[in-house]
């Protein structure tokens, strides 16, 4: 019994040692390089489909809010991004702070919102398409119900 | 040496509602610990104890009902729907993929409970991003496999240390 126990906990550091290699592998390939300001967008999506784009910028005196219908309310100050006030029951997306950096995201789940910065070059997102695709079979207009 | 119980005796019923509401109970705990992490449904998961108690002195059946009830229960008095149905779902995957490395007989309670965290975490990500119908919560991954290491081992341990020090108690006397 003795001998088994010695290789299961073996097996548990290789368990955990596998883990941290690929969570560090997902983290170099997501968080890589950086990107200069001027190719990042501030995208707010509501159930996948992106209702406000905005140009980032990292300017101190910049002080733009976004006040969506959900009673979100986004701003976006001196280069960081934040959800300032929220009616959701959790409050989370309050809670998770500021982001500043291309691939960071706030999200409301609640309502199903998702405020994210992305590099405006790499617009081969499914929801992007479905913008671009945007005709009027859907019947749906891209502003939140 | 552990002996399984079988679930259909009093003595079994008894101590399956004790695990459970020690899950009820870690579960309230939980929330009164500041524990902020960005995403809806990833916790400590300290509930998680018990199940893996109860995984490994009952069984996978009997935790995932277990399981059921502790929600079922924290929900209802506690929470709402919408924490109901996400923490159906951790609970779900987490089972899944600790009755898998359970099987395997290849680790240990605190390597079970690490598969179970990580995996619980993978699954509220995926939801999320369902729900939401965005990619951008894949940015979380990284965070999320080394927070379910963390706290794999710590319940692992806690864990461990519970089965083995009550198992005098969960052994059947009817045998």
């Amino acid at each position: 019994m003795k001998a088994t126990n010695k290789k299961k906990i073996r097996n548990d550091m290789i368990l955990i040692m596998f883990l941290c290699i690929v969570a560090a592998v997902i983290g170099f390939v997501l968080y890589g390089a950086d990107i200069p300001d001027d190719e990042l967008q501030l995208q707010i999506l509501i159930d996948g489909e992106i209702v406000e784009v905005y140009k980032y910028t990292s300017d101190e005196s910049t002080y733009k809010q976004f006040v969506m219908d959900s009673g979100n309310i986004v701003v976006l100050q001196a280069g960081e991004v934040y959800m300032e006030s929220a009616d959701c029951p959790d409050g989370l997306c309050i809670m998770q702070g500021k982001i500043s950096k291309p691939g960071e995201s706030i999200i409301c789940l609640p309502h199903k919102l998702v405020v994210r910065l992305i590099k405006t070059s790499d617009n081969v997102h499914k929801d992007l398409d479905d913008k671009e695709n945007m005709t009027s079979t859907s019947g749906l207009d891209v502003m939140p119900r | 040496m552990m002996k399984k119980v079988r679930y259909n005796n009093a003595e079994s019923t008894a101590l399956l509602a004790l695990l459970a509401a020690f899950a009820a109970v870690l579960s309230y705990v939980e929330t009164l610990i500041p524990f902020n992490i960005w995403i809806p449904g990833v916790k400590l998961g300290l509930a998680n104890i018990a199940i893996v108690v109860v995984i490994y002195f009952y069984g996978i059946r009997e935790g995932f009902i277990v399981n059921i009830v502790r929600i079922l229960l924290v929900g209802f008095l506690f929470g709402n729907m919408f924490s109901i149905s996400f923490s159906v779902v951790g609970a779900l995957v987490s089972l899944l993929a600790m009755s898998l490395s359970k099987k395997t007989e290849l680790f240990t309670v605190i390597g079970v409970s690490v598969t179970g965290a990580v995996a619980h975490n993978m699954g509220q990500m995926l939801v999320s991003a369902i729900v939401v119908d965005s990619y951008s919560i894949i940015y979380y991954i990284p965070v999320l496999i080394i927070a379910g290491i963390i706290m794999g081992v710590v319940i692992g341990i806690v864990s461990s240390l519970i089965i083995k020090y009550t198992n005098i108690m969960f052994k059947t006397r009817n045998q």
